[in-house]
Order: structure tokens, then C-alpha cells, then sequence
């Protein structure tokens, strides 16, 4: 009885150990947005540059998520003609921010910045992936030591310890 | 064409600026206000201990005021001692780390590795300045306190070792400034937090590269000495003399 248990025991660890591994503990239910945005359809098809929204990427550590009065610029002119069309402007109307999940964090003893990044002459797609081809956006796989170090390395930049960890 | 200015005009290179950070430490002007110790727990999320613990020496200043009292009442005097980690060439506490979550950075900084460290507190042991303290407890700031701490700084748990680092985050923010505009980083640019808030300037950074900063200048000064010379450490805190002795 005894040693089915621990055989138990250890068959759930390692397949939560698996899933944690490959980054699916992180349920999907989690990244569920309040409105279905997508970016295949803004940087996509509307060919908007990922700056107009996120405007702080090229002078801050953050790349930054728009404000609704920024959405509006050019909502206030568009008919809203779906559910989710509807819902922005309820919540514009009741004067309610949208409660956007947050996809990316980096643990507290990172140090990174949009800025130098960008400036160094990156694209939003090294680290992002192609989000213009993408109507739900996904987590990102994984933002670990390792990957920053590979580009690191092959641009020669700095690899000093203190250069990102604080 | 100088090198310098061919890459000035290249921003989107890598800055190939080489520093090396050092500080002065004035005794003449040194009041012992303890300013800097204030300024620097604010700036570096350094964890509040209290009394009890600070009676079981394990409170954290990564700056501390030693303090001397000469002669007998009525004719005593004191002397003020601003001790910080002091950034060895040939620091002791690098070699020792198993885990190299201290090691030396190439702009001459003695590092810290807190998500490295493993805490086996060998560095502090082997630190001769004391400069280097360890976390017995994870840190607690009362509400509203906690709302005050620095998003530049890591927030130490329990079982890491920590100490000055130069207030490491003003000089990446300097270097950065320096580099978006094409150039060095200048003298003053960069100012840690103990050096900020001294109110008679007893405490001088720069970068000893720069032949023209006041680091260099008062560095060749004959007042100047370095804590336990002898041991071979070869500090980057250099102290002048007080002038009165």
C-alpha cells in the first residue's frame, strides 16, 4: 500500500514537474483577455506600427499598453458593429479601464529595458515573435537567461552579470 | 579622425567606453550626520532590523559611521569613519564564493549576485571591512512603507548576502543616458546615493578612466590612504587624512 502511494505521489509530481517544464501551468483560462484583441488585425492587416500603441518602448524600460483614450483616436469613428466592438465602448462610456492580463513578467531581480534594446537596432519581433500574424496573443514561451545570452553573445554585447541582473 | 569620434556617430553600436568606478572618502569634511546611511537604506530597499536584532549583529548597512573617542572628559574629541564595501581589486570575498555570486564586474565593481547566491556566508567571513552582510530573515516594511521601495533595486529574501554595490542601478542609468547621446558618461553624471545626500561633500565618486575627474585629481593627493593597506586588497575607496591630526 505503502509504496503504491509513493509511486502516486511521485506520478503526479513529475507530471506536474512536465507541465511546469514546458511552460503549460500556466492555464490558458489564466490568459483569458477581457475583450478579444488582436494584433493580426491592428499590426496586421491595419498595418499599424507597434509604437502608435505602445509608446514608450523607444524612451522607457516599459514598452507600455495604451491608454482607451489612445484606443479612441481612432475607435470614436469606427461603428460598433460586434459584441466586442460594444463592450470597448461600454467600458469607455462607464469610464471603466480595461483590465488587461498581463502576459510578460520578468522576476524582480531583472533588469531590462525596452529602450537600450531597441536602440542597440532590435526589432519587436527578435523578442516577440511575429504578433501581426497572431489573432489571440499567447504567452510567450519563455524569456530565460539562457535565450537573453545567446543574443547576447552573438552581437557582442555585454555580458556582465550586472548589466541585467539588480 | 579620432576613434572616439567615429563612434560617436554610430548610436546604434554597443559603447565601448571603458570605466572604472571609484570613490573618495574626505575625513576632514566627514561630520558623521550619518545622511548617507539614511539615504542609503531608501535607495537600496535595505530591510529595517530594529533593535533586537541590531543587538544580535544582524542589522544591514551596506554604509556604517565608525566612531573614535580621543582623549579624557572634558577634553574629548571624535572622529568620523564612513565604512563601506570597498570595492577590492583584490577582494577577498570574490575567490571564496562556490556559486561566483560575487565576482568582479570589468568597470572594477566587487558584485552580488543575489539570485546566485546560495548563502553560504564564506565572502562575509573573508571580508576584512565587514562590508558584507547577511539576510537571517526575509524583509518586512510596514504599511505604507513598502510602497516606497526602489523598482531598480531587488527586494534581498532570506539567505542572501548583500552589500554596496556603488548604487549599481544610477550608474546603468548613467551609462545609458551616456551612451543614447554618443558619448562618455561625464564627471558628476553619476551620483550614489551616500554621495547625494552628504551634506559637506565628504564623499566623491567618478571614474578613475577619466584623467580630469575630481576621483583622479584627489586620489593623487598625499592625504590619501586606504583601510588596512597592508592586507593587500588594493581598495577602490581611497580616504583622505583630516588635516587636523
Amino acid at each position: 500500500m505503502g509504496v503504491l502511494l509513493a509511486f502516486l505521489a511521485g506520478g503526479v509530481a513529475m507530471g506536474i514537474g512536465a507541465l511546469y517544464s514546458t511552460g503549460s501551468a500556466d492555464l490558458p483560462v489564466q490568459d483569458q483577455q477581457p475583450l478579444s484583441f488582436s494584433h493580426r488585425l491592428h499590426a496586421g492587416t491595419l498595418n499599424i506600427n507597434c509604437q502608435f500603441c505602445h509608446r514608450y518602448a523607444t524612451q522607457s524600460l516599459v514598452a507600455g499598453v495604451p491608454s482607451m483614450a489612445l484606443c479612441q483616436t481612432c475607435h470614436q469613428s469606427i461603428k460598433n458593429t460586434t459584441p466586442d466592438l460594444q463592450k470597448f465602448q461600454t467600458f469607455w462610456n462607464q469610464n471603466r479601464p480595461i483590465r488587461w492580463v498581463r502576459l510578460q513578467r520578468l522576476p524582480d531581480h531583472v533588469y531590462f529595458t525596452h529602450e537600450m534594446h531597441l536602440l542597440a537596432g532590435l526589432s519587436c519581433t527578435s523578442c516577440h515573435g511575429k504578433v501581426s500574424r497572431m489573432s489571440h496573443t499567447p504567452r510567450a514561451p519563455s524569456y530565460e537567461m539562457g535565450w537573453c545570452l545567446t543574443c547576447h553573445q552573438q552581437r557582442g554585447a555585454s555580458q556582465d552579470c550586472w548589466t541585467c541582473h539588480k | 579622425m579620432s576613434q572616439d569620434n567615429q563612434e560617436a556617430h554610430e548610436p546604434s553600436k554597443q559603447p565601448t567606453w571603458s570605466y572604472k568606478w571609484e570613490m573618495v572618502v574626505d575625513l576632514d569634511r566627514c561630520s558623521g550626520c550619518e545622511a548617507c546611511v539614511v539615504a542609503c537604506h531608501a535607495e537600496n530597499n535595505i530591510r529595517i532590523s530594529g533593535e533586537e536584532e541590531a543587538a544580535q549583529g544582524r542589522a544591514i548597512n551596506w554604509i556604517r559611521i565608525e566612531r573614535y573617542w580621543e582623549g579624557e572628559y572634558p577634553n574629548v574629541k571624535v572622529k568620523f569613519l564612513p565604512v563601506m564595501c570597498q570595492h577590492c581589486d583584490e577582494a577577498p570575498c570574490e575567490p571564496v564564493c562556490p556559486v561566483y555570486a560575487s565576482y568582479h564586474t570589468p568597470e572594477g565593481l566587487n558584485a552580488q549576485v543575489y539570485n546566485r547566491c546560495v548563502g553560504v556566508r564564506y565572502c562575509g567571513n573573508n571580508c576584512p571591512y565587514v562590508a558584507r552582510q547577511f539576510n537571517w530573515f526575509d524583509p518586512h516594511w510596514e504599511e505604507p512603507l513598502a510602497e516606497q521601495l526602489n523598482p531598480d533595486v531587488s527586494v534581498r529574501s532570506g539567505g542572501v548576502m548583500e552589500k554596496c554595490t556603488f548604487c549599481v542601478q544610477r550608474i546603468r542609468r548613467g551609462k545609458e543616458t551616456a551612451a543614447k547621446e554618443g558619448r562618455r558618461v561625464r564627471d558628476g553624471d553619476i551620483t550614489p546615493a551616500c554621495v547625494q545626500s552628504c551634506p559637506t561633500s565628504a564623499l566623491i565618486f567618478g571614474d578613475r578612466n577619466d584623467p580630469d575627474s575630481r576621483v583622479s585629481h584627489l586620489k593623487k593627493s598625499e592625504r590619501g590612504f586606504h583601510l588596512l593597506e597592508s592586507l593587500g586588497t588594493h581598495p577602490s575607496v581611497t580616504y583622505l587624512r583630516r588635516l587636523s591630526e
